[in-house]
């Protein structure tokens, strides 16, 4: 619905609404115990990382909690205790695989006096069979390669998902960047048991901006430019280009008005993956995808989906159609309940894919 | 119905007390003599008596008197008054064609009542607006607009700029009954907002009922508009219409069977896709931004007791990202009407009406991968009303209402990967009954208009129906309880008695104080939580676990006139309670939600303001101001503190100057000047990190207020010279309109709102949070349309 609002504001009213940022005062609290407690089932270490909050405008990183006792235990009986190392983090490290599908897990947290306690149950897990490099033409971004993947939620309702994604290796964390849905699709009871939907499999396509505010493609293929040494001139789809002070310029294609380099006229050459050392154009490596498919509890999912609506908030002319602020949901209570806290306490079932743009998954579907 | 027969014999009764004191009956039409369109509001005075009465929506007058020689006077405001000897012996009809007046006067029409309605009516905070002042008021993009037009009139007002809709007295949006001819409009706006549903070239007359909303209205809790079509030039064809900035307007009307049947037809087409498709490489692609509506009437008299009107609306936006890819909405209404003389005293007006809104969306380039969606709500109506004229001191009003909605939230597939999921949700459907009785009774100096309607709403069997357990309200409510439903079986019934009582008492012939009281039940909600409202939003029906919305309103007021009528003023004051109002939970998800109901929570709203409101209606520089002092306000378990909190679109101050200046033939001037305080926006009062996002904890809802809101829009209007420069007379009229729209290039703030940083966090370094505040319009507008009718 969001890109519905994002055409509509470049369409109709992009040049005529703006933002700033402004100085508003608002009101402080004392701070209150923050639990950030997103374990997997791994058998890497688990973190359980305590803070304090923070007022709104304090641009600093939140101070670690230190000097609280940090307990898991299972229905079972059996007690993972998280050792603290100093600095707010909380570690457990286990033998073997953490986490136990269908187990309840208990969270105590015991500080200044208090119990601050939660549970979740380790739900079962679902796999991202590949992903592939598709490639794409539209009026909108001109030519250009996305990324997709594939899984099939399994049968039964209720698999809620986090899908955490790296390109070339860096984590992908913009808000905007916060992936989550509900079996095959965005939320409860839209599609059971069927291959994830098609704007589900396309999630993972950052859109990244150059120096110039640009829009720069999602994704290149190690082989898209061809350079002819002779005289300089790079091909790129159809289009030609020139290297030119660090910078691949593309002539415009008269017909179309448009550039054939995914909606640029030029593309910078030290972004990846290219650089341009001395005057030889070096390809330094294809692009890559690496996924983790968390599947979350159902109230964790609830958390994301609230966290991305008060993180990413709708821009310019999308103001209009904003929803009220308010506060994210908690699976965390304290034995008082005129203490407040706020955190989530969740284990996922994670299954990770990572995929080189390589030609064997690369899709010329036109 | 047992009530419906109640009402008959008490109507029986009157009538053979009236016709037992031997009086006779003086009736007719009263019509514009240049094109046949009924007036509606026009005064017939029997001079001797110093009495008489105004001309309904149809144009029908009806006055009982003794026998005797009248001297009977016929005003409209803008028209000269015809005055007739009249020799009453026997029941009469005349019918009257006014001329308009020679004097400047018809253009500088700013109410198409009465000269001292103001003064002289029992109704209060009602807002009439003739087309004509609408036509004058700077438009946006220099379009002119009936509902942006409303906003600067006392107790009106919106979000902010650009937003869809209006607010009356502290309401919300979908508390308002919007009627075209009668039949209700679902969604107003064109292009989210921008524009309204109305063709100001086939709007005859605006009403606003924003308090002491008379017996024959029900169904919303806040205000009522009442849009008329105009029926069509009876006595040549002519044709008008424009070429604006956004679209171009069209309209012929005319004589189908000479005074006996009239027509108009008038449409509308934005332009901007056309105009742009050189340059924009999509719309050659099959993108497609665009929006139409045609409003077509006809009528014929069938003789002297009857008369029958048929009118239709059909209006749609579109937007598509390609050929096949988008999404689009509008209405469609039809009404049929018949206006039937049972006898003089006796008029009868018969209603059946359709009206419908729907949208769709479509994305998917393939049929493996594809996502369709429609949406709809369609009533179909029944409405007989009947209005006795009793004689000069006493009318009767009565009828009833009958109404069945079909409600299809989600009609809807995904195909994923080839495999098909259907989505839908269950359809809706309910009955909405109502009787109602009105009276208006001058003693005096004091009238009354006491009025009782009694409305009955069925939720009708078909979908799932869910039993939702209690909560900690604030969170979604569980379902405890779900059951399959016969088709047409009674979920559940609600009754309301929704009393009605106007008074006026006339002080001296300048000036009366007015009160009333108003309940309401609404039974249609407009379910949004974004801060305007979207043409996505759903209209829901009253059901098993969503009660009625209850309104109550008390209104006092002090009316004045000056100067033989020139100036009017007014002050009200008014306080409203409602019950049953909606709000959501916090993530509320308003779509594909077959368990919405457990989503809403449901709290008390409470609003109380203050309006004046000074109007200058004749000579050659005219115009009001108007000013606001309010409050609105809820209550809802579940958020906050359970405490009382702003609405979002709650302005303690609205002020608005509107003036208009004719300074010759050729040259007419018109400004507005507003300035609102701001609206409320929600703040955080911290933040805290979670998995590498920092998340906000939120303080009381809507505590924090923007900046305050100013704007000032110009227009200047150029009539062409009647004659040509060489010398021949021109035909028709033709004009051009000039307007700036925010003229001194205020950046408004719409709202303030709070985010993390757009660019990506980098490992180990604090993410910053910012405060944004956002303008929707940071520019002049400037708009130019030219303008024609012949």
């Amino acid at each position: 619905m969001k890109s519905i609002y994002i055409y509509l504001t470049v369409l109709v009213l992009g040049l005529i609404s703006c933002e700033s940022i402004v100085d508003v005062k608002v009101n402080e609290t004392d701070p209150y115990l923050v639990v950030d407690a997103w374990l997997t089932r791994s058998p890497e270490p688990q973190t359980i990382r305590l803070t304090t909050t923070q007022p709104y405008y304090d641009n600093e990183l939140a101070s670690g909690v230190t000097g609280a006792e940090v307990i898991i235990t299972d229905s079972y009986g059996n007690e993972f205790v998280f050792e603290s190392d100093g600095s707010g983090n909380y570690i457990y490290t286990p033998t073997d695989t953490f986490g136990v599908v269908g187990n309840s897990y208990f969270l105590t947290v015991t500080y200044d006096g208090h119990d601050y306690t939660s549970s979740t149950v380790l739900p079962r897990g679902t796999a991202i069979d590949s992903i592939n490099f598709t490639y794409e033409k539209n009026v909108f971004e001109g030519e250009y390669f996305y990324s997709q993947f594939f899984g099939r939620d399994p049968i039964g309702e209720g698999d809620t998902y986090w899908l955490k994604t790296w390109k070339n290796g860096q984590y992908l964390n913009r808000p905007s960047e916060l992936f989550y849905f509900y079996d095959a699709s965005f939320s409860e009871g839209n599609g059971d048991g069927i291959p994830f939907i098609f704007p589900l499999r396309v999630l993972a396509n950052p859109y990244e901006q150059d120096i110039n505010g640009n829009a720069f493609p999602y994704f290149w293929p190690a082989d898209t430019f061809k350079i002819n040494p002779d005289n300089n001139k790079v091909t790129l789809f159809d289009s030609e280009g020139e290297v030119k002070d660090g910078k691949i310029e593309f002539t415009l294609d008269e017909t179309r008005k448009n550039p054939a380099s995914g909606g640029l006229s030029s593309i910078p050459l030290d972004g990846n993956p290219y650089s341009l050392v001395g005057d030889t154009m070096v390809v330094k490596g294809m692009d890559s995808l690496y996924l983790e498919l968390h599947t979350v509890s159902n109230d964790a999912w609830f958390f994301l989906y609230r966290l991305q609506q008060e993180t990413d908030r709708p821009e310019g002319f999308g103001a209009l159609f904003a929803t009220p602020p308010a506060n994210l949901p908690t699976n965390i209570t304290c034995d008082d309940p005129d203490i407040p806290v706020v955190g989530f306490f969740d284990i996922s079932n994670v299954s990770s894919l990572g995929q080189k743009f390589t030609p064997e998954v690369t899709r010329y579907d036109e | 119905m047992k009530k419906f027969y109640l009402t008959a014999l008490f109507v029986g009764l009157i009538t053979f007390f009236a016709q037992s004191q031997e009086k006779l009956t003086l009736s007719g039409y009263v019509k514009d003599a240049e094109n046949g369109e009924t007036l509606i509001g026009a005064t017939v005075l029997i001079k001797e008596l110093g009495s008489g009465n105004i001309t309904n929506v149809y144009g029908f007058y009806s006055i009982t008197v003794p026998p005797g020689q009248y001297s009977v006077d016929y005003r409209y405001v803008g028209y000269e008054t015809i005055t007739k000897e009249i020799n009453l012996i026997a029941n009469q009809r005349i019918d009257v064609e006014l001329g308009a007046g020679s004097q400047q006067l018809q253009e500088v029409v700013v109410s198409a009542r009465a000269e001292d309605a103001n003064v002289s009516e029992v109704s209060m905070s009602t807002q009439e607006m003739d087309i004509k002042t609408i036509e004058k008021i700077p438009a946006f993009l220099g379009e002119v607009d009936v509902i942006k037009s409303i906003q600067l009139l006392p107790g009106v007002s919106s979000v902010g700029e650009g937003a869809s809709g209006f607010n009356v007295r502290g309401g919300s949006v979908g508390q308002n009954l919007i009627l075209l001819d009668e039949a209700p409009v679902y969604n107003s706006s064109h292009l989210l907002g921008f524009f309204s549903v109305f063709n100001p070239d086939a709007v005859k007359d605006v009403k606003l009922y924003k308090g002491g909303i008379p017996a024959q209205y029900g169904g919303r809790i806040s205000s009522v508009l009442d849009v008329r079509m105009k029926e069509g030039n009876s006595k040549r064809l002519a044709v008008s219409g424009g070429v604006g900035t956004i679209f171009s307007r069209l309209a012929v009307e005319g004589p189908l069977i000479k005074d006996k049947a009239s027509f108009i037809i008038a449409g509308r087409r934005s332009y901007a896709d056309v105009l742009f498709k050189p340059f924009a490489e999509p719309l050659r692609d099959g993108a497609k931004l665009y929006f139409y509506d045609l409003t077509m009437k006809t009528n014929y008299t069938i003789n002297d007791k009857n008369r029958v009107f048929l009118s239709g609306y059909l209006g749609r936006d579109v937007f598509l990202f390609d050929g096949s890819q988008g999404f689009s909405w509008g209405n469609k209404t039809a009404t049929l009407r018949w206006n039937h003389l049972f006898n003089d005293q006796l008029f009868s007006n018969l209603t059946f009406l359709i009206s419908d809104y729907d949208y769709s969306l479509k994305f998917g380039e393939d049929e493996e991968d594809l996502f369709e969606w429609n949406s709809n709500i369609k009533s179909y109506q029944f409405k007989p009303e009947l209005s006795y004229f009793i004689n000069t001191n006493s009318e009767l009003k009565f009828g009833g209402d009958v109404i069945m909605y079909r409600f299809i939230p989600a009609e809807a597939r995904g195909v994923s990967v080839g495999e098909e999921v259907n989505i839908s949700l269950d359809e809706q459907k309910a009955l909405e009954s109502s009787i109602f009785l009105g009276l208006e009774q001058k003693m005096g100096n004091l009238t009354v208009q006491p009025g009782l309607r009694l409305s009955n709403f069925n939720y009708l069997g078909g979908p799932t129906i869910f039993t939702y357990g209690d909560t900690i309200p604030g969170i979604k409510k569980p379902v405890i309880d779900e059951r399959e439903s016969e088709d047409g079986e009674i979920i559940e019934s609600y009754y309301n008695l929704e009393p009605r009582l106007a008074l006026k008492y006339q002080l001296d012939p300048v000036s009366s104080v007015k009160a009333s009281y108003n309940r309401m039940a609404q039974y249609l909600h407009l379910i949004s939580n974004t801060t305007a409202s979207n043409p996505l939003d759903l209209w829901m029906p009253t059901t098993n676990n969503l009660k009625p919305q209850i309104g109550h309103q008390i209104a006092v007021g002090y009316f004045r006139n000056f100067k033989d009528n020139a100036y009017e003023a007014s002050i009200e004051i008014y306080g409203k309670h409602n019950e049953n109002q909606i709000d959501y939970i916090d993530g509320a998800v308003l779509f594909f939600n077959e368990e919405l109901e457990g989503e809403l929570l449901s709290g008390t709203g409470r609003a109380y303001g203050l309006e004046l409101y000074v109007k200058k209606k004749e000579g050659k520089f005219t115009g009001w101001v108007s000013y606001t002092l309010g409050r609105s306000e809820l209550k809802v378990d579940g958020i906050g503190n359970n405490d009382w909190y702003p609405t979002r679109f709650d302005q303690l101050h609205n002020l608005t100057f509107a003036a208009f200046y004719e300074l010759n033939e050729s040259w007419t001037f018109s400004s507005n000047l507003s300035a609102i305080s701001g609206t409320p926006f929600t703040s955080p009062n911290g933040r805290y990190e979670i998995q590498g996002y920092v998340a906000p904890t939120v303080d009381t809802r809507n505590a924090g207020r923007i900046p305050v809101t100013h704007r000032l829009d110009l227009s200047a209007t150029w009539t062409f010279k009647k004659i040509k420069p060489n010398g021949k007379e021109r035909k028709g009229e033709q004009s051009m309109i000039f307007t700036a729209y925010n003229a001194y290039f205020r950046k408004n703030p719409f709202t303030i709102y709070f985010r993390q940083q757009k660019d990506r966090p980098e490992e180990g370094e604090p993410i910053q949070t910012e405060a944004v505040q956002v303008s929707i319009f940071a520019a002049i507008i400037p708009g130019i349309s030219y303008n024609f009718k012949f």
